[in-house]
């Protein structure tokens, strides 16, 4: 029995996430480290699990 | 029919064991695990029962497809009357303690009276039996699990067991199974401790009859096939669920320091997060039964107190409630929750209560002489924790006011200010996760009518953050539903939806985080109508199936309504959600906080879809047509 989605597990839209601010959608460069949103301009940290991009966090953390 | 599965009645007070079949119109308006489980709890609680005396029932249960080939189909679930809220316990776990239940041939264990000395129940094979469990009163939840399986020779054994919580009769104590998996929420810990019950083991060797082998396994294929595809597996089998860690915090829907802020305020943000984990302590991911996803991390303590301990978790929202209250790093965090398991703890539910009080100490409200000398400043959380944890555990000193819960940490500190209510942030006398709730109205209005209290397992409506087209929606939930999460539009569609649909999930058995709660992608109605046919042999149209969700949770309503007299009063979220805006956060979250007029019009659309009236009692026309009007009925 196999199972035809365990072994390639490579998606189209690994590189695709959604802006948390604007919610624009926004195509990451493969391993970027650092993306800001070409909407609103607010910048992540980019993280990477399995070819799959993810947000690590804000490149400016929420200021006084 | 195909599947075993029976009901039995264990009498711990007369030490009698009765056995019984499900019946077909049971199963057609129930069908298994919380389902099922709801009418047995209402069938066989004495109305107002003492949760902590012999009328309380704890009632174990698989899920009807619990154990066979459905993509995991792992889930067991656990209930009563709950000792931390008066209402209803009910709690799901995985691992694989159900599907070794099935397969020893029962589905539910339902356990009355309670015995004078320790007990656990061996169930194996069509037997019960009731034995001594002097030994292992006072031991560990690790230790408990290790020694019957020693005792009855069998390394497969599946074990759900009380730590000394439970034992100790912390409101907050729960029932465990493996290094990982617990019956959290709700206390069903404390019930099984009030009724000397220690443990139950389940061993199986009958294998279970599927109505259709063959093509339950192709159809699993398929589905397997479908859920492995979607982007939230991916995210899952790397990260489990702390994956949704980052993205909350960076949008600022994370509460710290008891909802008074949503910015980390204990350092570095990074320390937190589930890359470091992965960097510091993991050491491997595993899977419950019959699941190809495996969101289990394993880690192994490399400092502190148990230096070298294995363990299995956290999730996301134990990773969340340790962080809340000061606990800024990956090692003292997993300290906590391995010490809260091996007592057997509630992690949510004791989180939040110290949270709580942490703010009650920080306005001076509380002090040392309240406390027992213990500092409750934020910048102790890590040598609070394990003292606390170990305090609560023995039900002493102010461990014994934590391990109450919310209802009872108001009762015994109300001496000190009227604001206590205020502070101790809960709905229906279940404590609130570390989740901001005030700027999505479906997630506040999700854990204020979730027949538990305040969680997010009975409707997170996830889906609300992922911005999908309105029409996707439109169709999902069949009817108008805005795509802003921000608003309140169609969201009491929304919620009602995930309601009933997670009721079928906990009924059916299977894992909410292989169904539409991350993606619309993965497995809804149409595909359990085929697990149900293939594995089953039972017959169900989606719509079908719809109406079971509303049968469940309006039974569930009902319970409430009878053992803790719920009404409108009690669906609402903390006062502070409509209070205080949020001080940071992304665009769509600053500043923001619930509107009392909005919520009240959306919990009146609430009640209006669910055929219940303005008061949130179902009508007697609701309960006509759910069947519902001749319970408790009694069939068994």
């Amino acid at each position: 029995m196999t199972f035809t989605a365990l072994p390639a597990r490579k998606q189209p839209r690994d590189r695709v996430l959604r802006c948390l601010n604007c919610l624009a959608r926004m195509d990451i460069p493969a391993k970027a480290d650092r993306f800001a949103c070409p909407r609103c301009k607010m910048e992540y940290e980019i993280g990477w699990r399995a070819g799959q991009a993810k947000i690590l966090g804000l490149t400016h953390y929420f200021e006084d | 029919m195909a599947l075993r599965g029976k009901v039995a009645v264990i009498d711990l007070t007369k030490g009698e064991i009765t056995k019984n079949s499900i019946p077909e119109k049971l199963r057609r308006l129930y069908l298994g695990g919380r389902g099922l489980q709801a009418y047995l709890i209402y069938n066989h609680l004495k109305p107002g029962a003492d949760p902590l005396g012999p009328d309380n029932v704890l009632v174990t249960s698989a899920g009807l497809l619990t154990g066979t080939m459905a993509p995991a189909a792992a889930r067991s679930q656990w209930g009563g009357k709950s000792p931390v809220t008066g209402a209803i316990a009910s709690s799901n776990m995985g691992g694989f303690f159900g599907s070794e239940l099935k397969f020893a041939g029962f589905e539910h264990l339902v356990v009355k009276g309670a015995s004078k000395k320790p007990v656990y129940l061996w169930v194996h094979d069509d037997e019960i039996e009731i034995r001594d469990a002097s030994h292992l009163w006072g031991k560990d939840t690790f230790e408990t699990q290790q020694i019957i399986r020693e005792e009855l020779g069998d390394e497969d054994i599946k074990i759900g067991c009380i730590g000394i919580a439970g034992e100790n009769l912390v409101r907050l104590a729960n029932f465990r199974t493996g290094p990982k998996d617990a019956a959290g929420r709700t206390g069903t810990g404390c019930i099984a401790g009030s009724k000397k019950l220690k443990a139950v083991a389940v061993r199986g060797n009958l294998g279970l009859r599927l109505a259709h082998p063959q093509k339950a396994l192709e159809y699993a294929k398929e589905a397997i096939d479908k859920i492995m595809m979607t982007k939230v597996a991916k995210a899952m089998g790397v990260d489990g669920t702390s994956y949704i860690w980052n993205v909350t915090n960076t949008s600022g829907l994370l509460e710290w320091m008891n909802a008074q802020t949503n910015k980390f305020p204990f350092g570095d943000w990074h320390n937190m997060t589930i890359e470091r984990f992965h960097e510091e302590y993991s050491v491997g991911i595993a899977a419950c039964f019959n699941c190809t996803v495996h969101c289990r991390h394993q880690f192994r303590l490399k400092e502190g107190a148990l230096v070298g301990a294995f363990g299995e978790g956290p999730e996301y929202n134990t990773q969340t409630a340790f962080g809340t209250f000061g606990l800024d790093n990956w090692g003292d965090m997993l300290l906590g929750w391995h010490l809260a398991n091996l007592y057997g703890i509630d992690t949510t539910g004791w989180c939040n209560a110290v949270r709580g009080c942490m703010e009650l100490y920080q306005r001076g409200i509380i002090d040392k002489k309240v406390t027992g000398g213990l500092d409750l400043s934020w910048s102790n959380a890590k040598e609070l924790t394990p003292k606390l944890l170990q305090l609560t555990a023995k039900n002493e000193g102010f461990g014994a006011i934590v391990g109450q819960g919310p209802l009872g940490i108001i009762k015994e500190l109300s001496k000190y200010s009227d604001k206590i209510d205020y502070y101790i942030l809960h709905c229906k006398g279940l404590g609130k996760l570390g989740n901001v709730d005030r700027v999505q109205p479906s997630f506040s209005l999700g854990i204020a009518t979730s027949t538990r209290g305040a969680d997010h397992l009975r409707s997170r409506p996830a889906l609300d953050h992922y911005h999908l087209p309105e029409d996707v929606l439109e169709k999902l939930y069949g009817g108008y539903v805005s795509s802003d999460f921000t608003s309140y539009d169609g969201k009491a569609r929304m919620v009602r939806w995930h309601e009933l649909t997670y009721a079928v999930v906990d009924s059916i058995g299977t894992c909410k985080f292989q169904t539409v709660f991350f993606s619309p992608n993965l497995p809804c109605y149409e595909e359990w109508c085929k697990y149900l046919l293939y594995n089953a042999g039972l017959e169900f149209t989606p719509e079908e199936l719809f109406d079971i969700g509303e049968r469940v949770y309006t039974l569930e309503r009902m319970i409430n309504q009878r053992e803790a007299g719920h009404t409108r009063k009690d669906d609402y979220p903390p006062e502070r959600s409509f209070k205080e805006g949020l001080p940071y956060g992304l665009g769509p979250v600053k500043g923001k906080h619930l509107v009392r007029k909005k919520y009240e019009k959306m919990l009146d659309e609430y009640y209006e879809l669910h055929g219940w009236d303005k008061d949130g009692i179902p009508t007697s026309g609701t309960l006509k047509w759910l069947e519902l009007d001749q319970e408790p009925s009694h069939i068994i």
